[in-house]
This record gives structure tokens, sequence and C-alpha cells, in this order.
């Protein structure tokens, strides 16, 4: 629909498409959602300039998720190459359909991990994608993805831990 | 909830993480943002060309090197490749659109750009030319510079890429920004 140059065909396709891909970007980054919003839109900037690379057996989600991490990433490097520190807003993340506190911590947790090891927690344990695939993305050797991501658990477990401890002591 | 092998998620650290969100609206404000940026890169319009005059020679090697530039600032030049065609030139494009020819085209555009500048370095000298060539260099820096950071994405672990925008940013930065070092907990960001 995209192809035909169309603006309400456009916005379909973003409504359809965005609320996946924000997520997705906004836990990737650590919950800013300024910096989110940003990379979004230039996703789909992005992907609509090169709508003749997209192979069309692939699904336009996938396609959008690819080119979101690139850009996820590519914001993340020039934060650090500008000596940024991330602005952690943890009011920002995601609510589930039915709030459960466990579930909030878990969020709330995968945001203040450090950068490396959120990245491919998200990319592996939420998105489903293999050590293969997260190191040929993010330009690291599947070692190195298979330990970022033990180190993730490790702290995330701690993290969770420590809620739990902490709703322990005030009940 | 841990499990034997710390290496390993649990069954309920598993159901944890499935029973995570997966969508989440981002403000209304952002549709209207990104389609004002589509539009203003005429990526819902045909481009359109000609209004230049063929017999005005330093109109045509400007015209030149400003389309070689944009084709370049494009990010290897796909957009403005699409937005120049119609609905259905357009989606033949893409389905008939490989590898080999996008390859093919960032060759043809890259002699093109190299032309122009060589072009651009022979003008003769005149006070009346002075101003349109030095556009024509500003024109060409900023292309650059864009490519630059588009090659970063293209090939990441290319050192030589990655010094060449260092170079560059360290080059716009505003004096005293950016002196620190940030301390960096992962290896390969």
């Amino acid at each position: 629909m995209i192809l035909t140059g169309d603006e309400d065909a456009f916005r379909q396709l973003y409504r359809r498409h965005t609320p996946r891909l924000y997520l997705f970007v906004l836990r990737f980054l650590g919950g800013a959602e300024m910096d989110a919003e940003d990379v979004v839109q230039e996703v789909w900037l992005q992907a609509v300039r090169r709508l003749d690379g997209f192979r069309w057996e692939a699904r336009l989600e996938t396609w959008l998720t690819a080119i979101g991490l690139n850009v996820a990433r590519d914001h993340l490097r020039k934060r650090y190459r500008r000596g940024e520190t991330l602005a952690l807003d943890v009011t920002n993340l995601p609510v589930p359909d039915q709030p459960v506190a466990e579930r909030i911590d878990l969020d709330t947790a995968i945001a203040t991990l450090p950068d490396g090891y959120r990245t491919v927690l998200v990319l592996h344990d939420i998105e489903g994608f293999k050590h293969r695939e997260i190191a040929e993305a993010l330009g690291i050797s599947p070692g190195t993805s298979k330990s970022q991501l033990s180190g993730a658990r490790r702290v995330l477990r701690r993290l969770l831990s420590s809620v739990e401890e902490e709703n322990h002591a005030t009940y | 909830m841990l499990p034997t092998d710390p290496d390993q998620l649990s069954p309920a650290e598993r159901e944890a993480l499935d029973g995570l969100p997966r969508e989440r609206e981002p403000s209304a404000m952002l549709e209207e943002r990104t389609v004002r940026a589509l539009r203003n890169e005429g990526l819902f319009r045909p481009v359109r060309r000609g209004g230049i005059n063929p017999h005005a020679p330093f109109g045509w090697l400007a015209a030149g090197i400003a389309a070689a530039l944009v084709l370049f600032a494009s990010g290897v030049v796909v957009g403005q490749w699409m937005g120049a065609r119609s609905t259905v030139q357009a989606i033949v494009a893409v389905e008939e659109a490989n590898a080999r020819e996008v390859a093919a085209l960032v060759q043809q555009t890259g002699s093109q750009y190299a032309a122009a500048l060589a072009a651009l370095t022979q003008v003769p000298s005149s006070e009346s030319d002075s101003n349109w060539v030095a556009q024509g260099r500003e024109v060409a820096l900023t292309a650059l510079y864009t490519v630059a950071d588009q090659m970063v994405q293209v090939a990441p672990d290319d050192p030589l890429v990655a010094r060449i925008l260092q170079v560059m940013e360290g080059e716009q930065r505003p004096p005293g920004e950016g002196s620190g070092t940030a301390v960096r907990q992962v290896v390969w960001f």
C-alpha cells in the first residue's frame, strides 16, 4: 500500500506497525521516551527511502525491527560519543494490560541494566533472536552475546530479588 | 525463581518475560511529525526534474553536483530513486530491485560525484563564479559528512569509516564540547 506513495496508506501502515516498533525501541534504549520517538521517526524515514530493498517474502514487521535495531544502536553509539549518560525515566515504561507488580518490576529492572546487557537481553529473551542473529546485528561474536546475556540475567535476578526483599520488608 | 543452571531461564522467569506487553502507542504527535518529515523529503510525491538551463555551463555543473550529492545523502541513493518514480514505476522497481542493481547505482552515483568534484576544481577562478564554487564546496563537504554517517551503518566495523566520521564530527563540534570521555560499561558500542 505504501508503494502508492499515498499519505493515507502510509498512515495505515504506520498505525499498524508503530506500537510494536515503538515498544521494542523504548526497551532497547532503556525507557528514554523522547529518544525512542526520534528513533521510530528515523526508522520510518529509512524504511520509506529503502522500500525497494525490502524483500517481500519477509515480514514488514521483521524488516522494520531490523532497521529499528540499527537506528537505535546508532543512537546509543552517538550518545556515547557525545559523552551523554542515559537519562532514564522509568515512568515511561509500559504497563501491562493486567497490572501485576512483578511484571512492572521486571520491565523497570530491564531498563536499569547497562546498555550492553539490556540490548542483548531484549533481543534474546523478549524478541526471540538467536545468539548468531544478535552477533550479526550488533557486530559482536556469538560468545560475547552469550556472556552479555548471562551477565544480564545475573544482574536482573539480583535486581528483582532486591525488589522482592523490599516488598517483604514493607509488609 | 532461580533455575538450577544460572544461564538458563526458569519456567517462572520465562513466563514473566513472555507476559511482558509487546505494544505501546507513542504520542499522537509522532505520527504527524513523521508524516511531515516524509513530506519534506518529497517521499509522498514525484520529484520534479528540469528548470535548469543546459546552456549555462556553471548552472549545469552545479546541477550535476547537487544531483549527485542529493543521491548520496539519501543513504545510498534509494530514497530519491523511489521518489522520482510514479506509482506503477515504483512497484515495478521494487519488484525488480536487487542487490546488484543497488550496488551498480552506488557505483554510478559515486562516479558522478567524483566527476562533478573534478569539474569543480577545473572551473576558472573569477570573481563572478567564486560564490558558486564556494557553495559547491560547501555542499560537497556536507554530503561527504552525510555519506560518512551513512557508511557507519553500512559498515559499522570499518575502522577507516569510523575514523573519518570521528574527525568530521570533531571539526563540527562546538569548542569545549565532547572533550570528556564517558565511562563505558560494555565493549561493543
